[in-house]
């Protein structure tokens, strides 16, 4: 039976950390970390197959994209840290358009894959570690999702 | 060496921070073995780089500080409830049925029973058990969800399998516990606890109880007591059935045990 007393022990201040950089707040981060253990317990088999420390931060990190991209749906609610993070990335139009789908159109996977590594910094080999998936896969999604922007920029400017 | 966004070794990046996630996973040790030289030298090579591994410790260790166990760490936050839907649960011990979280069988053999001489019934060696039956049920037994709907009335077997001596508690979704046979206080515990039980291999029906309701999220609990068991469990009852209405505005949730609803105790204040 799993010991979630000893995961939080070990791996809880990493989620809060990681949720608490993602929203800014340090109440909604408490609210994301709970929610990533839940999630946790829901796919416990999982936690055998591969690094923890992996699957907990893609799943918080998954749950923290999930708030913002609610929060962005209410512009009345402060869309925390992340966002701010993305305005302060250097000036690339295309970083700041594909973070921008990601809120609105894409599947998790594709987001999760999207925020390690444009926003974290990730390789496209460490992202790919990351989320189980070959580099090949990686790079075919990320590049599918900056052909959509593309299709959007030409969409919107004829 | 990992190649970096454009297909170069990542020794051939300049001083980039190192990301996050890799410098948590070589705290944890779960990097391989070259991963983990490779992530140390370009902390080396970082500005500050090795003062990162010991802010995370001291992290670390403030929040476990502030916030020891999972669900307490809610509780002390004291956030205001949630726009989104309160899964709070307290992860120790997931609930399966909505109101009644568990039916708990005790019972123990007869230290007194006479020797079968070496032999074995016919049938082999039966655990006791529970059964729990909607009222008017015949056949079968109470399909989870709707034995949990708050209202149903509930009807509980046991099975003694042989053994002489038991008693039945159950804790409903806010962590009251309620006995329903027993001869006596089970503080006193020791066998003058234990109520005799019908020894036979069919099943045994206790007086039917009725589901309440575990969410209280107002000051009206709809909770009603036990009308079976001992005096002592009615007592038991009538005082937690006060205490709720007092305590008001727990949100005990009746809900499944994934987390969407934590039948142990929701909205995070009842920790």
């Amino acid at each position: 039976m799993l010991d979630v007393d000893a995961l939080y022990q070990r791996y809880g201040p990493m989620v809060l950390r990681r949720c608490r950089r993602m929203l800014g707040s340090e109440d909604r981060a408490m609210d994301a970390m709970q929610d990533t253990f839940v999630q946790i317990l829901r796919h416990a088999d999982r936690l055998d197959a591969e690094a923890p420390s992996s699957l907990l931060w893609r799943v918080a990190t998954r749950v923290c994209l999930n708030l913002v991209r609610g929060a962005k749906r209410r512009p009345e609610v402060d869309d925390g840290a992340l966002l701010e993070r993305i305005a302060s990335l250097p000036d690339d139009p295309t970083t700041r358009r594909v973070l921008d789908r990601i809120f609105a159109r894409e599947p998790d996977s594709t987001r999760v894959m999207a925020v390690l590594h444009y926003v974290d910094g990730l390789t496209l080999e460490e992202t790919a570690a990351e989320v189980g998936l070959s580099v090949s896969g990686v790079r075919k999604r990320l590049r599918t999702l900056r052909e959509r922007l593309a299709q959007d920029d030409s969409e919107v400017r004829p | 060496m990992s190649p970096t966004h454009d297909g170069a070794r990542a020794a051939d990046r300049g001083p980039e921070r190192v990301p996050e996630l890799l410098v948590e996973k070589l705290r944890l040790g779960e990097l391989a073995p070259a991963d983990a030289d490779a992530v140390r030298q370009r902390l080396a090579a970082e500005p500050g780089g090795l003062a990162r591994l010991a802010a995370l410790d001291a992290d670390d260790a403030a929040t476990l500080a502030r916030h020891p166990r999972l669900a307490a760490a809610r509780a002390e936050a004291g956030g205001p409830p949630r726009a989104s839907s309160p899964r709070w649960l307290r992860l120790a011990a997931p609930a399966v049925l909505a109101v009644v979280a568990a039916l708990l069988l005790f019972a123990r053999a007869d230290a007194d029973a006479p020797s079968r001489g070496g032999l074995r019934p016919k049938g082999g060696d039966v655990a006791p058990r529970l059964v729990i039956y909607r009222q008017g049920e015949r056949r079968g037994r109470a399909r989870r969800r709707r034995a949990g709907q708050a209202g149903t009335a509930l009807q509980v077997a046991y099975i003694a399998a042989g053994r002489s001596y038991g008693a039945i508690m159950s804790v409903d979704g806010r962590g009251g516990t309620t006995v329903h046979l027993a001869a006596g206080p089970l503080e006193q515990g020791g066998e003058g606890a234990a109520a005799a039980l019908v020894r036979a291999r069919r099943r045994a029906r206790l007086r039917a109880l009725r589901a309440d309701d575990a969410r209280a999220e107002d000051a009206r609990s709809r909770s009603r007591p036990s009308r079976c068991g001992s005096p002592i469990a009615r007592r038991r009852d009538r005082r937690a059935h006060r205490d709720r209405g007092r305590r008001g505005g727990a949100r005990g949730a009746a809900r499944r045990a994934d987390g969407a609803g934590g039948p142990l105790g929701g909205g995070g204040r009842r920790q």
